[in-house]
């Protein structure tokens, strides 16, 4: 089912995305990222020189004052913190510069839309995250990166997906995600957007697809609006069907503008644009205001409908068509591309004799303007076991231009006639472009592999359990199938300013150990729930990519690319590329869990609080000072002060250490507090606590 | 029928300020009762925590709206001392106390509805004399009705573009409020979110709920002055729901010292003194960081909230400490502001 079966709710608005950028070490390399340190190599050769000891007065005027930049795309100036330096990691549908609103409704395939008179047609749609302990006011969503100088391993973190209206944002309703979940980042396409006019910059280019879902239970309410609108109520009379397990939400984030404040409006290039940002930022400092930021905002289109019985939360899924080949693209004024399509997922509607296809991430724009490239005719295409191929609709431009793509999101329903349904049910689906000469650009795979969790952190000596969810064509696998598990890491290795591909780790670099998977296989015998667990460790802090290369008994099982797995299909003759690659991004924690005995030995051998707190600010807090500044400007809280911190230490354990790790209140934003830096400021807490009187301190085991 | 007196600009600016003054004073004594119930997570707990951020919500509205007609809210000169009185609704006392019948009975007084929705019985109180304005509206419903009607009357007047100055000046107010968006352009933004605010307070005209279907203020409090829940067809006075357990002893609820000052907590450098004096440092900061927050920095509004999350912490404190002057007492926040910002 999926939102790919009725009722669809759909909207369309603007996402405010709203990063700390200190952390990206595009040419300054301020971060460490591995150790989940500052740099201090990297500092100490600047001028002045920033050390350990001099960070706090120098760090902050260093990070916001214009440097040359010299980059591939250019040579400008701007701040080694480049474009939003007091970011707080929020994600918002709804701010003063972003608007995302129900644009329409779909009770049945081919149905006209319902909106005449619908209130919730124009309601606003929002995501929000967890309120903090103790209360029940929401807080903002956010995204965190596994690997902070990649573009392949975003999260988003919320609660609660919300329609309402301005002033009352559950009207319409209110659900919460599971526990612990959170939206992966899927398809990520950097020629999503083939910036035919040059206007877009940074990661604009690119688009991903991100889905959650939100069970039926006590958290997922039907507002007193509900009452007046026909679509709501036939999603939740379709939310009491058999096998209908909560909603699901999936959204697509394209085409990312930056500097979209009216105070880059007359600003004509990159130099400009950081000039003046650098120049807003001193002169709410000097006055005492709080420092301006600078989200980035992008298009977004979305659905919500029906999650169900075998059903991922946070993937796509359904018949999964992955790109095969580059086509030739017109632009406007005579240029070209030669680019590839995203994926594609499909489900046919057996009794209804339709065929639903989610092209949220499948067409490029053609530049700023959001144009859809004109592919011409899209042949849809089933081939049977015999070989056989047969046409069984072609999709118009019209089918899949910007209009329709943002009238329904993507999702294009197709009518089939009766005798094909079979043919589908157990073909293999193809999309063929035929615009000069008949190209296959995406064709089912089928065998895929999903990890149920897209992002991972696993701590020093901790054995990380992953399920894996296989499908055959879509549903439940009816043969045995195994998972070869490919790990890969950022090429270049970190620190490293946006590594463009993925390397086949060796047995000399791999970061990751699996566990009970000889020849790193597993296997399915038996489809039970169609899933499989993968157990690993890490064996060396750093970052690593899972891929998963799923293959059924009898053809020659997939070869993991060795090297260069680029973002998309280019000059590779393979063609598993980061857009279409089944995979899971992990984060292998500094290896600090040393750092708890070395405080306790300091404080029992010279027990001056003085010194702890030099301690603790240096190994734990200083770089969330420094780097992530919001904290002190938008949180209140100056981690550089140590009576602050004391006086909060309570506070800051809670949300450092108990809040779950998926929570959005969670600290630091950025999920790269070891356990062992942890264990250091809950050892710190029993000293403030004893009023500095303890003589040992009480270490927690393992660490 | 309360008078409106509201003719210039200048007495719309004036009552707004009266506005952002009334939902400010209730902000206090709502933290402090919500402070003193040891279980934070027990129904009445988490209900006392939403009318609070409710009041600051309010808060919000009134001075955005006081910005959207060409005012500057002044939050720190208006932070009150306790017991205080809410200018221009002259008959209730403010005080800081803990939670339980005292401090039901005044929030029922703060939140009562103008007419018929209020019980049989709803306590009504002597008027006292008022501060600058004078006794004039009889509840919060009634003073807000007299600031739109206010409002409505100079926009017929002067016009919208005269009344909202340079489109309300959008860019100098908080925005969005968690997820609800309460800045304020035009006269009808202003009359639908300070609708929402009475609605919030005494129901959607005159009934329990507001137009969301959420429970008026003055009903929460009233059902936990009962002990039970109002359900959804529920007639005012008479809650027909669940039993609700409402927090009360030594073991429920912290004893906090009502209207504690920090005179009380003498000598200076003791403990006790110095957890009231880190406790109102820091609720200066907020105070201080609100007032720039709403003269023209709405950043700031958010660095504030931020600031009020240790708030509790830094009242926690002091409710663990014992008063030996006041046997079975325990000291508790004064929320009174250091003399100069800081």
């Amino acid at each position: 089912m999926s939102v790919l079966s009725v009722p669809r709710i759909y909207f369309k608005g603007q996402a405010s995305w709203n990063p700390a950028t200190a952390n990206n070490n595009d040419q300054w390399m301020t971060f460490d990222t591995v150790k989940a340190e500052l740099d201090w190599g990297f500092l100490g050769s600047q001028h002045p020189p920033i050390s350990a000891e001099n960070a706090g007065a120098r760090f902050p005027l260093w990070a916001r004052t214009l440097q040359h930049y010299s980059g591939p795309d250019g040579r400008w100036y701007q701040p080694p913190a480049e474009w939003n330096y007091y970011g707080g990691n929020e994600v918002a549908l709804h701010t003063r510069r972003t608007q995302t609103m129900v644009t329409g409704a779909q009770l049945t395939y081919g149905g006209t839309d319902r909106a005449d008179g619908d209130p919730l047609i124009g309601s606003y749609v929002e995501i929000v995250g967890d309120p903090y302990p103790g209360t029940t006011f929401p807080t903002a969503a956010r995204l965190v990166d596994v690997n902070p100088n990649s573009f392949w391993s975003t999260c988003l973190l919320l609660r609660s997906l919300q329609i309402g209206d301005e002033r009352s944002p559950t009207a319409f309703l209110h659900a919460d995600v599971a526990p612990g979940a959170y939206m992966g980042s899927q398809w990520l396409n950097l020629r999503r957007n083939l910036n035919a006019d040059h206007q877009l910059e940074i990661a604009g280019v690119g688009g991903s697809v991100m889905q959650a879902c939100m069970p039926k239970g006590d958290s997922l309410r039907f507002g007193r609006m509900c009452d007046r609108s026909p679509s709501l109520q036939g999603l939740a009379a379709a939310l009491r069907r058999p096998g209908v397990k909560g909603l699901m939400v999936r959204l697509s984030a394209y085409m990312t503008r930056y500097f979209t404040a009216e105070e880059f409006a007359d600003c004509k290039g990159k130099t400009e644009k950081y000039t003046r940002l650098v120049q807003l930022w001193d002169a709410d400092l000097h006055s005492g205001r709080a420092p301006t930021q600078n989200p980035a905002v992008s298009s977004v289109v979305g659905t919500i409908g029906l999650w169900c019985d075998g059903e991922l939360a946070s993937s796509a899924g359904g018949r999964y068509l992955a790109p095969m080949a580059r086509i030739a693209m017109s632009l406007p004024e005579g240029q070209t591309a030669d680019a590839a399509l995203g994926p594609a997922v499909a489900e046919v509607h057996q009794e209804e004799a339709v065929l639903s296809l989610d092209m949220g991430g499948t067409v490029p724009e053609c530049d700023s303007s959001g144009r859809k490239v004109d592919l011409g005719p899209l042949e849809v295409v089933v081939v049977e076991g015999s070989g056989r191929a047969t046409t069984v609709a072609t999709l118009a431009p019209e089918d899949y231009d910007r209009a329709r793509y943002e009238k329904r999101a993507g999702i294009v329903d197709v009518d089939l006639r009766d005798d094909d349904v079979p043919k589908i049910v157990n073909g293999t689906l193809r999309l063929v472009a035929r615009a000069s000469e008949a190209v296959v650009a995406l064709e089912e795979m089928s065998v895929t592999a999903e990890a149920e969790s897209r992002c991972v952190w696993v701590e020093e000596g901790e054995v990380v359990g992953l399920r894996v969810h296989v499908r055959q064509n879509g549903a439940l696998p009816t043969d045995t199938v195994h998972v070869r598990l490919a790990q890969y890491l950022p090429d270049p290795p970190p620190p490293c300013p946006n590594p463009q591909s993925w390397v086949l780790a060796s047995r000399e670099t791999a970061v990751l150990a699996f566990l009970g998977a000889p020849d790193d296989v597993v296997t399915l015998a038996e489809p039970g729930d169609g899933s499989v667990e993968i157990r690993f460790r890490s064996l060396r802090p750093g970052f690593a990519t899972i891929a998963f290369f799923p293959h059924r008994d009898g053809p020659p099982p997939p070869v993991p690319p060795p090297s260069r797995v680029l973002p998309m299909l280019l000059d590779q003759t393979h063609r598993v590329t980061m857009t279409s690659a089944s995979f899971c991004s992990v984060r292998a924690m500094p290896f600090d869990n040393d750092l708890p005995r070395r405080f306790a030995r300091q404080w029992e051998e010279r027990p001056d609080p003085s010194a702890a707190w030099d301690f603790v600010y240096k190994n734990v807090l200083a770089l969330y000072q420094l780097l992530y500044p919001a904290m002190l400007h938008f949180g209140g809280l100056d981690l550089g002060d140590r009576r602050a911190v004391e006086r909060n230490i309570n506070r800051i354990l809670e949300l450092t250490c108990e809040v779950e790790p998926t929570s959005t209140v969670r600290m630091p934003v950025t999920r790269d507090l070891s356990a062992g830096k942890r264990a250091v400021l809950r050892l710190y807490a029993q000293l403030v606590r004893s009023d500095w009187q303890l003589t040992a301190l009480e270490l927690v085991p393992g660490l | 029928m309360d008078d409106c007196e509201v003719r210039t600009l200048a007495d719309l600016r004036d009552v707004l300020q009266a506005a952002v003054e009334l939902e400010l004073a209730t902000i206090p004594p709502y933290l402090c009762a919500w402070w003193t119930v040891r279980d934070r997570t027990c129904e009445v707990a988490l209900m006392l925590q939403d009318v609070a951020i409710a009041e600051m919500r309010h808060l919000a509205i009134a001075a955005n709206t006081l910005i959207a007609v060409g005012g500057t809210p002044e939050i720190r000169a208006a932070f009150p001392a306790y017991p205080t009185h809410i200018r221009n609704v002259g008959t209730v006392e403010v005080s800081l106390l803990p939670f339980g019948r005292r401090f039901l009975e005044q929030s029922r007084r703060i939140e009562r509805p103008e007419t018929k929705g209020a019980e049989p019985g709803t306590p009504t109180t002597s008027r006292v004399r008022l501060l600058a304005m004078g006794d004039r509206f009889s509840t919060i419903g009634a003073f807000y009705r007299c600031v739109l009607e206010g409002l409505d009357r100079l926009v017929v007047e002067l016009g919208e573009p005269a009344v909202f100055p340079d489109g309300g000046r959008i860019e100098r107010q908080l925005g969005y409020f968690g997820a609800q968006r309460i800045d304020v352009a035009c006269r009808a933004r202003a009359r639908a979110l300070l609708d929402d605010v009475v609605d919030e307070g005494e129901g959607d005209d005159c009934g329990v709920r507001d137009r969301y279907g959420a429970l008026a203020h003055f009903y929460t409090f009233d059902q936990m002055c009962r002990g039970r829940r109002y359900g959804p067809e529920d007639k005012a006075g008479r809650p027909c729901g669940d039993e609700l357990a409402v927090p009360e002893g030594e073991e429920q609820v912290a004893p906090m010292l009502p209207n504690a000052t920090q005179l009380l907590y003498l000598p200076p450098r003791s403990a006790l003194w110095d957890d009231s004096v880190a406790f109102n440092d820091l609720l200066t900061d907020v105070v201080d960081t609100l007032d720039a927050g709403f003269k023209g920095d709405p950043a700031k509004v958010q660095a504030a909230f931020g600031l009020m999350l240790q708030l509790r912490e830094a009242a926690d404190r002091l409710l663990a400490r014992p008063l030996p002057d006041h046997p079975g007492q325990v000291a508790g926040p004064t929320f009174e502001l250091s003399c100069a910002p800081r």
